[in-house]
């Protein structure tokens, strides 16, 4: 049986690589530090989110009492992905960080602009950050898995 | 017309299924409520609109965080798609590594 060029390059480098014994890796290795930033962000958002509930349309929930939050917050999302860019085959985690980055910019912008978060506002930003945060662990479970 | 939360979570759970139609299964009772809690979410956005609760720029950009959230969760279902199929492979390898050896007259390493 002859196979196309193709196909007999692909067979023989897995071949070579049955033969090395090394595992093929598809996806990033599990990194623990990552995941304890990932943990900490997860921890002040929710403490935020809960703070906020509490709060409701009282003058201490206004963005400027609170801008402090987003500013760390954002910046622990900036350098938790620096931290995942530097390691190759990352991309499913970096893209996961990034939309809640880019979230968490948005209900910034929502916080500040006019009366600032509603009630459902508020529920809505913990039930779609906490999504987004659960993504990025199921992920990261994922990697952590034997492989 | 109104949005239907129903409607919208089972036309976004038909199309995630579609474009991952062999590794749907391994992904599924994580993304199906996700997905369902966003149609719920673009639905609630909806009706707050239609009340005049809120102006146009601050549904749209409720709804631009509801693709974001989308995106991370496609983002989770794609990366544990790549992790199945790397150890399906990586179980494909193992299992030949041994006759491959043989075939090179190397031995089991």
């Amino acid at each position: 049986m002859r196979l196309p060029g193709a196909s007999a390059l692909v067979l023989a480098a897995l071949l070579g690589i049955a033969a090395t014994g090394c595992p093929v890796r598809l996806v990033a290795p599990y990194d623990p530090v990552l995941a304890q930033g990932m943990s900490q962000v997860a921890n002040d958002i929710e403490s935020f989110a809960s703070t906020m509930k509490v709060l409701g349309n009282s003058p201490e929930a206004t963005y400027l009492n609170h801008r402090a939050f987003y500013g760390k917050t954002l910046g622990a999302l900036r350098s938790l992905r620096m931290q995942a860019a530097a390691t190759p085959k990352n991309t499913d985690l970096l893209k996961a960080i990034d939309a809640l980055s880019e979230n968490l910019e948005m209900y910034r912008m929502l916080h500040a602009a006019g009366t600032g978060l509603s009630e459902s506002e508020i529920e809505e930003m913990r039930q779609t950050l906490e999504d987004q945060l659960e993504s990025c662990f199921k992920l990261l479970s994922e990697m952590r898995r034997e492989r | 017309m109104e949005l239907d939360a129903q409607k919208l979570t089972n036309d976004m759970i038909a199309t995630a299924a579609g474009a991952l139609p062999g590794t749907w299964h391994l992904v599924r009772d994580f993304a199906e409520p996700k997905l369902r809690g966003i149609a719920e979410t673009l639905v609630a956005i909806e009706k707050e609109k239609a009340l005049g609760k809120i102006d146009e720029t601050r549904a749209a950009l409720r709804i631009a965080t509801q693709k974001k959230r989308l995106e991370s969760v496609m983002a989770a279902v794609e990366g544990i798609e790549k992790l199945a199929l790397e150890r399906a492979l990586n179980a494909a390898l193992a299992a030949i590594r041994e006759p491959v050896l043989k075939v090179l007259g190397l031995g089991v390493v």
